[in-house]
């Protein structure tokens, strides 16, 4: 039976990286959708409904805390997200998944990583 | 001739105690004192006398023959050495006395009853003599007498040449008053008559017949009032038994009397002050004691006054001497003291030289931009002025010629008491369009100088600014010209000897030296003391005994907030108190301090205290005068032992900053390598296009390079020594800062105003200095919080974006209007709101990191203040 692709919703304010897990994401057969920020996420998700974002911690404008307690706490949807994060420390990955992250993944990122982790949480 | 000083003061005090001696200037003490020798051993002893006294009535003189030849039958019996009597009665022809002398020891003595009378019979062995007076005792009697120009034996010496053969070469001799008391006996004829004595009493003695109511008066003795043939009956006893009183003679006194002063020049000085006055009472005494057992023993008299007189007064010259010694030893320490606390408080070439007014005057006109400037000072004793230093101009620019400073414009100034803005022209040549000035200079109440100067009004656009400046040198200088002024006085008088002899200054007294050291080292305590509470450092100083010697303020202030009190415990027991160490530790430790010169430095762990500082305890040591005294005894080398609380948050807080860099910078590499890693697996990827695969490779080289890039710059900060650049740019993490100034206004909220923030989770690295980015954000939340009404709201974003991280505070407030706001903001004015004053300079701060502060006000709304600052990295918004 032919499924239709999953949509993402990536949000991450580097581009280069933001680009690079675009091409890797549609190599997988995944609609992708690209942000740069938090306010970008918040009112794009105002509007469409995605089977998995992909949220970088931090950013300008509005970070991806303020993106998650948005989602959780006044969108009060339960699409999971997987957050992206350069720290290391546990008291801020226990923080992120305080507030409602699904998965958490440290930065620096592979593809088969990404791949396996979207795989395990769009299963769910 | 200093060095023979006690020889000089010997030779003195033998002369003038020699001097006393030859003037009979002591007679009356010696008298004194040996009739208090005499009297003290007038109790009955045993001392046989070799003399006995028979008293008849005086009527009994006139007696017959035949009752004389009685009485001389009766005594004759009972075998008498010889019968003395003091004269021949006038009932006896020259036949019966003729025949008594012969058949009887009878001894008859010759009254001479005017000056023309001889003794030129056969039958007279003596004259019977009064006694000389000696003041107004009889302590001697004759020996011999010159009668017109022949000399006769006295009855006394006459008896004792017959009886035991003396010889006499004097004419006068000292009576034996020794244990006079009842030595000699005395009898009534009265028993002689009625055969009533007894033979023991008179076989072999001295028989001297006396009368009791004869018409001579009682005579005043050592041994009281003695009737004149008692004193007889004494003279002749002395004389038999040779016990005559000795004098010293006068070579062998001044011989005595000269190594009396050697030997007490010698062992006085030798002996401790306090002994001395014990010292002179036990010498007085050994020698009125030798002069006593000397006297008793062996019948010499040695004339103990000139030894007294002269120990009293070796005594006094000595103590004099030592006196007026410590005196001026306590004199020069005084001046010497004096003198090297003034170089030390004012150096002495400050006046001496005109560099220093060049210095002052350079600064202040630097400093206050004005064109031309002169200080006059006071002409002493005069009222005129003159030139003091002047900078761009001199005196002779003064345009009022009289320079007198009871006239205007000087007494306009004066009465002013202020600054005078001159108008009219005071200093000539002005080069350019200029205002000039006059200032009194005045100090502790008295006009010391004036202050002239001109300004370019285009330097000073605000006067009232400008002339606020300019008074507070003015206090300043003043004091200057009155130091000034005070030394060349000093100088005028020490050096002038004119004027030293017409002030009647000749010597500076040493209580006027001693009273200003006093004050000096009074200011310079004050000074010191505000010094040591002026200290950032808690200190606390105590002495070597452990007591405490100073705390300054800081220290009373941290420790007082945990109840220490630090003047009742010891160095060790603070130490104790402070560190997580035993008392015994503690203990240790200071000994590590005294002995092996060792600092210590112990983290402060205290429950009420503040994490962060550091006991530093170490030993104060004289060093510097360690050279000097090495050959004397130091056992207090160590002056006190210093404890500092040393707050060290400021060191951690740099080593924080340094962290959050790397924190920081691990975050980008994070990012960078994930950029990296994604493009490295994309490459491999089989399913990515040729064309593609060449991008993603410029991509990795691209971000290999802004990684190296990345690390050089971090590299660069860590290098960088932030302790001694405490203001300078730095990357500081900015929340850390906001989060502190917002805790302050919420713990003192009493107005519920609600606190909204919007802030990133991760904080971002600004270019700033962490106190004056502190000072900033206080500032802020200070004035917001004032101006917000009860229940409102503060609302705080910060942003980073595009290399700014942009920062945003806003309030529901009363507001001010806006032009106030600016004015407050941009003005030169001075401003009486201390926070308005501070907004001004965080402005000012802003602007040196690079950013810009935005402020708006609205009557009702509120204000606003928005600012930016340079973020660390561009990475700071990219992550």
């Amino acid at each position: 039976m032919n499924q239709s692709p999953k949509r993402i919703l990536l949000v991450e304010d580097n581009k280069h990286l933001r680009e690079l897990i675009c091409l890797a994401l549609e190599l997988d057969s995944y609609l992708i959708e690209a942000r740069g920020d938090g306010r970008e996420a918040i009112d794009f998700l105002k509007e469409n409904e995605v089977d998995l974002i992909i949220l970088d911690l931090f950013m300008p404008v509005l970070d991806g805390k303020y993106v998650l307690h948005w989602l959780r706490n006044e969108k009060k949807s339960n699409t999971p997200v997987l957050v992206m994060t350069a720290m290391t420390d546990a008291k801020t990955l226990l923080n992120i998944m305080e507030c409602g992250a699904n998965y958490v993944m440290n930065k620096p990122l592979h593809m088969e990583q990404i791949s396996t982790a979207i795989t395990k949480l769009l299963d769910v | 001739m200093q060095n023979y000083k006690s020889v000089w003061t010997g030779l003195f005090i033998l002369i003038l105690v020699w001097t006393g001696l030859l003037l009979n200037a002591y007679r009356g003490i010696d008298q004194w004192l040996y009739q208090q020798e005499i009297v003290s051993t007038l109790n009955p002893h045993n001392i046989p006398s070799s003399v006995v006294v028979v008293e008849a009535r005086q009527s009994f003189f006139y007696a017959s023959y035949e009752e004389w030849l009685d009485v001389l039958v009766k005594l004759n019996l009972l075998e008498p050495r010889a019968i003395v009597m003091p004269s021949r009665p006038s009932t006896w022809s020259e036949l019966q006395t003729k025949k008594l002398i012969t058949e009887y020891p009878l001894f008859l003595g010759k009254t001479l009853s005017n000056t023309q009378e001889t003794m030129n019979d056969e039958y007279h062995a003596g004259l019977t003599l009064l006694p000389p007076i000696v003041g107004k005792t009889y302590p001697q009697q004759w020996l011999t007498y010159e009668v017109n120009g022949r000399e006769y034996d006295s009855l006394e010496a006459s008896v004792a040449k017959k009886l035991v053969g003396s010889q006499f070469k004097k004419d006068r001799f000292f009576v034996d008053f020794r244990y006079a008391k009842g030595r000699v006996p005395v009898v009534e004829m009265e028993r002689v008559k009625n055969n009533e004595m007894i033979s023991s009493l008179i076989k072999n003695q001295v028989v001297l017949i006396g009368f009791m109511d004869s018409l001579t008066p009682e005579l005043l003795t050592s041994a009281g009032n003695l009737s004149f043939s008692t004193f007889q009956a004494y003279a002749l006893d002395t004389l038999l038994n040779q016990r005559s009183i000795v004098f010293i003679t006068l070579p062998n006194l001044l011989v005595l009397s000269f190594l009396f002063v050697i030997s007490l020049m010698v062992l006085i000085p030798r002996i401790a002050d306090r002994y001395q006055i014990v010292t002179l009472i036990l010498i007085m005494m050994a020698i009125t004691f030798s002069s006593w057992l000397l006297l008793m023993n062996w019948g010499i008299w040695i004339s103990p006054a000139i030894f007294l007189i002269a120990e009293i007064v070796i005594f006094l010259t000595l103590y004099y001497q030592r006196h007026n010694h410590n005196k001026v030893m306590l004199r020069e320490m005084a001046l010497n003291s004096a003198h090297s606390m003034e170089s030390r408080w004012m150096p002495q070439n400050f006046f001496m030289t005109d560099e220093h007014w060049t210095q002052i005057a350079n600064m202040v006109s630097q400093t206050l931009s004005l064109n031309r400037t002169i200080f006059l000072e006071k002409i002493e004793d005069d009222h005129r002025v003159r030139e003091v230093k002047a900078i761009d101009c001199s005196l002779a620019d003064v345009h009022e010629m009289r320079r007198d400073y009871f006239r205007a414009p000087y007494t306009t100034a004066m009465e002013l008491g202020g600054i005078l803005r001159l108008q009219k022209e005071y200093l000539t040549n002005a080069s350019e369009p200029e205002i000039q000035y006059l200032a009194p200079l005045v100090f502790a109440g008295e006009v010391q100088g004036f202050w002239a100067f001109t300004v370019n009004q285009n330097n000073w656009a605000n006067e009232k600014k400008m002339l606020y400046a300019v008074s507070q040198f003015m206090a300043q200088i003043s004091e200057m010209l009155f130091h000034r002024s005070q030394w060349l006085n000093h100088q005028a008088t020490a050096t002038n000897p004119i004027t030293k002899v017409l002030n009647m200054q000749f010597d500076e007294p040493a209580y006027s030296a001693i009273h200003r050291t006093i004050q000096f080292m009074n200011q310079r305590l004050s000074v010191m003391e505000s010094v040591l509470n002026g200290m950032k450092t808690s200190a606390v100083l105590y002495d070597v005994f452990g007591r405490v010697v100073q705390v300054n303020e800081p220290m009373v202030e941290i420790l007082s907030a945990v109840n220490i009190a630090t003047q009742t415990m010891t160095a060790s027991e603070l130490m104790s108190q402070l560190t997580e160490c035993s008392l015994t530790e503690s203990r240790a430790y200071i000994n590590y301090v005294i002995v092996d010169k060792g600092t210590v430095n112990l983290p402060v762990n205290h429950k009420g205290l503040p994490q962060g500082y550091m006991l530093s305890v170490k030993g104060i040591r004289n060093e510097r005068e360690h050279g000097l005294r090495e050959a004397e005894v130091r056992p207090f080398e160590l002056l006190g032992i210093l404890c500092e609380m040393v707050d060290m948050s400021h060191i951690r807080e740099v080593f924080q900053q340094k962290e959050q860099v790397i924190e920081h910078l691990n975050t980008w590499l994070r990012n960078d390598l994930s950029c990296i890693t994604m493009a490295c697996d994309l490459v491999k990827d089989q399913r990515v296009k040729p064309e593609k695969k060449g991008e993603m490779l410029s991509l990795i080289k691209e971000k290999v390079a802004a990684l190296e890039n990345n690390i050089l710059k971090v590299s660069q900060i860590i290098q960088t020594d932030l302790a001694s650049q405490a203001s300078a740019k730095y990357p500081v993490e900015c929340m850390k800062y906001l989060t502190y100034a917002i805790d302050r206004i919420e713990q003192e909220n009493l107005r519920s105003v609600i606190i909204e923030q919007m802030t990133p989770y991760f904080s971002p690295l600004v270019m700033a200095a962490p106190t004056e980015l502190q000072s900033i954000f206080d500032t802020l939340m200070n004035l917001l919080y004032k101006d917000t009404v009860e229940n409102g709201k503060i609302a705080i974003k910060v942003c980073a974006n595009k290399g700014k991280v942009e920062f945003e505070f806003a309030n529901e407030g009363f507001g001010i209007p806006n032009e106030h706001l600016q004015f407050y903001l941009n003005s030169d004015e001075l401003l009486d709101s201390d926070d308005f004053k501070a907004l001004r300079t965080i402005k000012l701060q802003i602007e040196k990191w690079g950013g810009e502060l935005v402020a708006k006000s609205a009557v009702g709304e509120g204000m606003i203040f928005t600012f930016n600052l340079e973020a660390f990295s561009e990475n700071e918004s990219v992550t």
